[in-house]
């Protein structure tokens, strides 16, 4: 279990207010909200990475210690930047091993790179070599090689195709049934934290709205938590008309 | 390019044996100012020293001074550099300082005052060069340091849990060691041309060891009856600066992008004074 408590970040505006929350462990967790919602700043905040200019008060409580890479796995919102460019991906991984004393696990890896359909090759190749689709699904690998115990996903589908996505964020339940894992999965879309979501957490402007399992959710009758079920309910045929409205 | 680089090691090779044959150390007054024959390619100098033996020795001399002073240099510097890059604290006033205290000395002043104190030798002129030099090697990596600091891929290793020193060797130094090196290419030329000028006036390399300073001022008294004494060693200079700042156009062409007018690094613009 991770207690976030009275967190606060500021910078010249409060960024973050006064937040409270619980994360149950071995449980796939969704924070939902719109962009600009504080969503990545409070992962950013768990992993003590907060940008230069930003203060913050409060504290995170931990059950259990949480080490930097062996039990906390981070995969970022922007992953281009996120690889070394002078390094393959193979040497990178091996530095992460090497980091916490330790050889790579090769078989897991490669299972891996099955699942996330990498071609093991692809491991020789230097950042600049692949593609967003690519390096994104390399963040994953990277953010969960040393079998995490907490894994924090930033908008971890958006360059991802429909059928990958769904393929992954099975393999990401499976992942956390598997070794026991607890996901933070940030995400401005409806529709994938409430079908994997175990417990949904809704922000808005640094706030956070309403927390509770996806029927809960469903459920509510709060304005933000309506309108976002309102644009996840409307079908596509009433967006596209919608659209033909606005730019006849 | 391998057949350059043969015909480079052939001629290093050739000249290197005709130095260890024709002794460059004994002095023969019998044959003073000989014109160039097949016995002395270059004639003989004042003391009847062969003189291409000299020239090439004090070529040696020089290259491998300079080199040394300058990878030393750059050495002390970068670490300090990195270190005042990476750890923000106590570490990093403390080189700060140093560099303040260090700055307003003006290079050549600092070497006349360290000849001063130490003797006139070499390895006076390399601590005199280390301690001015090691600044603008220091502020150019700090720099580079802090620039890289900022980028993404560090956070994802502080994240992954690597050790400051796996990003320092493997994140950090890599980009800026390039940049460095161009560094150090620009400063060949100027420490071989500061060693030329200390050993000029007897601060730098002493006889009987030849250097190409000494040797234009060995030849200065028979400058009207052998003017090769002191036109050949200010040939090899100049050629020798101009190859290194050929090095450093090479070198920038490949990446590296250190200014030629920025040589000394600064924190915010201020200038070191040179004599």
């Amino acid at each position: 279990m991770i207690q976030i408590r009275n967190i606060h970040v500021r910078a010249k505006h409060v960024l973050l207010h006064d937040m409270n929350l619980s994360l149950p462990a071995h449980r796939f967790i969704c924070l939902v909200g719109a962009s600009g919602s504080g969503k990545t700043l409070l992962l950013k905040r768990l992993l003590d990475r907060l940008p230069d200019g930003m203060s913050s008060s409060g504290e995170v409580i931990s059950d259990e210690p949480l080490r930097r890479g062996l039990d906390i796995g981070y995969i970022p919102q922007q992953y281009t930047d996120a690889f070394l460019p002078f390094l393959t991906m193979r040497q990178m991984l091996r530095d992460t091993y090497r980091a916490h004393g330790r050889k790579m696990d090769h078989p897991y890896i490669d299972d891996v790179l099955r699942t996330l359909e990498l071609d093991p090759t692809w491991l020789d190749r230097y950042p600049g070599e692949l593609s967003g689709g690519q390096l994104q699904r390399f963040a994953i690998l990277f953010a969960v090689t040393l079998k995490p115990r907490l894994i924090l996903a930033d908008e971890l589908t958006t360059a991802l195709d429909p059928v990958l996505t769904r393929r992954l964020l099975d393999w990401l339940t499976e992942y956390q049934h598997q070794y026991g894992a607890t996901i933070l999965f940030v995400t401005h879309e409806l529709g994938p934290a409430l079908h994997y979501g175990e417990q949904l957490v809704l922000m808005q402007d640094g706030r956070i709205v309403e927390t509770g399992t996806p029927q809960m959710i469903e459920q509510s009758r709060h304005p933000f938590t309506m309108s976002l079920m309102q644009a996840h309910r409307t079908s596509p045929e009433e967006r596209k008309s919608s659209c033909t409205q606005s730019y006849p | 390019m391998k057949k350059r680089w043969l015909i480079f090691g052939g001629c290093l090779l050739f000249f290197i044996s005709y130095t260890v044959f024709t002794n460059s150390f004994n002095t023969n007054i019998a044959k003073r100012l000989e014109p160039a024959s097949f016995e002395h390619w270059l004639g003989t100098d004042g003391l009847g020293r062969d003189f291409a033996a000299r020239l090439f020795l004090a070529g040696l001399i020089s290259l491998g001074f300079s080199l040394l002073t300058v990878l030393l240099t750059a050495c002390i510097g970068t670490c300090l550099g990195c270190l005042a890059g990476f750890y923000d604290g106590r570490l990093k006033h403390l080189i700060h300082r140093l560099e303040d205290g260090l700055v307003i000395f003006p290079d050549t002043v600092l070497a006349l005052v360290i000849a001063g104190l130490f003797g006139a030798s070499p390895q006076s002129l390399i601590f005199a060069i280390l301690l001015i030099k090691w600044i603008s090697y220091a502020r150019l990596s700090e720099t580079l340091v802090t620039e890289t600091m900022q980028k993404p891929y560090i956070s994802m290793a502080r994240i992954n849990g690597l050790t400051d020193s796996m990003i320092l060797r493997r994140h950090i130094l890599p980009p800026i060691i390039r940049q460095v090196v161009v560094l150090m290419s620009l400063d060949v030329g100027k420490v071989i041309l500061f060693l030329s000028a200390f050993s000029y006036i007897g601060l730098g390399v002493q006889a009987p060891l030849p250097e190409w300073g000494t040797m234009l001022n060995e030849g200065r008294p028979y400058f009207s009856s052998a003017p090769r004494l002191m036109l050949l060693p200010g040939a090899c200079i100049v050629l020798t600066v101009v190859a290194t700042m050929g090095w450093t156009r090479w070198m920038k062409k490949k990446g590296g992008h250190v200014n030629d007018s920025d040589s000394e690094h600064t924190r915010s613009g201020e200038t070191r004074p040179s004599a």
